[in-house]
């Protein structure tokens, strides 16, 4: 994705560079149409050139500028949207460790409702203890991972924003 | 206008890249290879992964069906091959299959210690392909990473894992207490190599044809794999895999049974899927005439038929990251979703 980047950031500065020379040449040759030839329409001819040439030039500064800042963002958006991918993983699993000792302790309390043998009472009961002695710690975990979560993707959206105005700055570039 | 232009292209095109298929599903093809297994994964992103090619005979009939899901599934080479274990209804099919589509990595546990035929003769065939090829013999606990897809290595070669899976508590199954101790058995089922798939929130369990203590020292006394949400029932549904108490551990909402017409499906085996609380839909990839055995519905069954008439028909599951996911009938074309 880096070098399909790099390549549209170069086509946007030739499209900015060849474009106003294009109009400037086009003005000039229809100038030239007239037949008036003379030193004064040749100097304003050469002015315009020169102006072009320089407008050309400060506009390829500024899209060097920016294509150097859209990549960096590029970085920074890919590093939080990983992170927020393991956050996403962590939070999935701490769900489902969640949920599953949720259904499990539901389980069991439906199971010692009716089961009357002693040995598997024993079990059940040693089972519903084990699990309620857990559920704490996986609903601490649920909330750090959900937590963690919120940040990182509040994190991913102020670098989106931050993209989406240098894209638009590259966007007034060309209004130009 | 011709720079706006240039421009809107240019930057639709760099957001595009930054947002790589978001809503693509996992897909899930269901193989019907009369009672052995062939199970073909396909990604959001177009990795594939095959799970075991079926058998070998009857006119290259199951790496056609493979052929024919492949084609259907768009993609042109198996990415990975998992060979749950070196059974001909298993690895059967491999030796024609890659004449047809070209397989990178080869995953499984080694070599048989079966000297059967049942195991040699599907092996011998398949090592020589696998030769051609990269292979690779992860053990339990380790993860094969697809990309946005995570696989989890739950028992292979005799050995399980010794930690409960990421996402499962660890915890005691209090439906231990209800199960009766299943027997030990010997040779290559209970050295099957079994997966848990991750995609989001979806979650696939598929354990070849591991049965009896091996598959329960999955779920007793602690609960080490957690919940899935397709259930793939090992051993093709025999009464060897119909533990209660790894269902309960397992709290499937659908399961699959992956039976033949008279292998697989066994009475004992449908009849602990439907006594198992919470389990929404079971599916057969044929339906069964084994004795006592009771089917479900036609609509839960893909092939009906045998012989000239048996069309071949799969089952396939897309899912997607939030965890629902549909379940399609090959046969009959009609889609069940479960959100």
């Amino acid at each position: 994705m880096t070098h399909f980047i790099r390549k549209s950031l170069w086509s946007i500065a030739i499209v900015l560079a060849v474009v106003p020379m294009a109009d400037v040449m086009a003005q000039v040759r229809s100038e030239a149409a007239d037949g008036t030839g003379s030193l004064a329409a040749l100097t304003a001819e050469i002015r315009q050139l020169r102006l072009a040439l320089e407008e050309s030039t400060r506009s390829q500064a500024q899209t060097q500028a920016l294509s150097v800042y859209l990549s960096a963002q590029q970085s920074r958006i890919l590093q939080v949207a990983t992170r927020l991918d393991a956050a996403r993983k962590e939070l999935d699993e701490a769900t489902m460790r969640l949920s599953e000792i949720t259904r499990g302790l539901e389980e069991t309390r439906t199971s010692l409702l009716s089961v009357v043998d002693p040995v598997r009472r024993q079990e059940l009961e040693r089972a519903n203890q084990e699990m309620k002695a857990m559920q704490p710690r996986f609903v601490r975990e649920e909330q750090q991972a959900r937590a963690r979560e919120s940040e990182l993707a509040l994190a991913l959206q102020t670098e989106e924003a931050r993209w989406t105005d240098l894209i638009s700055r590259l966007e007034q570039l060309v209004k130009k | 206008m011709l720079k706006k232009i240039a421009l809107l292209v240019l930057v639709t095109g760099l957001l595009a890249g930054l947002r790589v298929s978001a809503a693509q599903t996992l897909d899930i093809y269901f193989i019907d290879v009369e009672g052995g297994q062939s199970t073909l994964i396909v990604t959001p992103e177009g990795q594939s992964m095959l799970i075991d090619a079926g058998w070998d005979g009857f006119d290259n009939r199951d790496p056609k069906r493979i052929l024919a899901a492949a084609r259907e599934a768009g993609i042109k080479r198996i990415d990975y091959l998992v060979i749950t274990h070196f059974h001909r209804d298993h690895v059967g099919g491999v030796p024609a299959l890659a004449q047809q589509l070209p397989i990178d990595t080869f995953i499984d546990y080694g070599e048989p210690i079966e000297a059967s035929d049942f195991a040699q003769a599907g092996f011998k065939p398949y090592a020589l392909v696998r030769a051609s090829g990269t292979s690779r013999r992860p053990a339990p606990g380790e993860t094969l990473a697809l990309r946005g897809v995570e696989v989890d290595i739950v028992a292979s070669g005799g050995a399980i894992i010794s930690r409960p899976l990421p996402g499962a508590t660890g915890a005691a199954n209090g439906a231990c207490a209800t199960s009766t101790t299943p027997t030990a058995e010997e040779g290559e089922n209970p050295r099957s190599l079994g997966i848990r798939l991750r995609f989001g929130k979806f979650t696939f369990l598929n354990l070849g044809d591991l049965p009896g203590s091996k598959l329960a020292a999955l779920a007793c006394p602690n609960n080490l794999l957690g919940h899935s949400d397709v259930y793939l029932v090992p051993h093709h549904g025999n009464s060897d895999s119909a533990i209660p108490a790894v269902i309960s551990a397992v709290s499937p909402r659908v399961a699959i049974v992956n039976n033949g017409a008279t292998k697989g499906g066994y009475a004992e085996g449908l009849a602990s899927l439907r006594d198992a609380k919470g389990i929404e839909d079971v599916w057969q990839l044929h339906r069964t005439r084994n004795a006592g055995a009771v089917n479900y519905p036609d609509a839960f069954i893909v092939n009906l038929e045998e012989g000239d008439k048996d069309t071949g028909a799969y089952l396939k599951l897309s899912a997607d990251e939030s965890g629902s996911f549909t379940i399609t009938n090959g046969r009959t074309k009609v889609t069940r979703a479960y959100k």
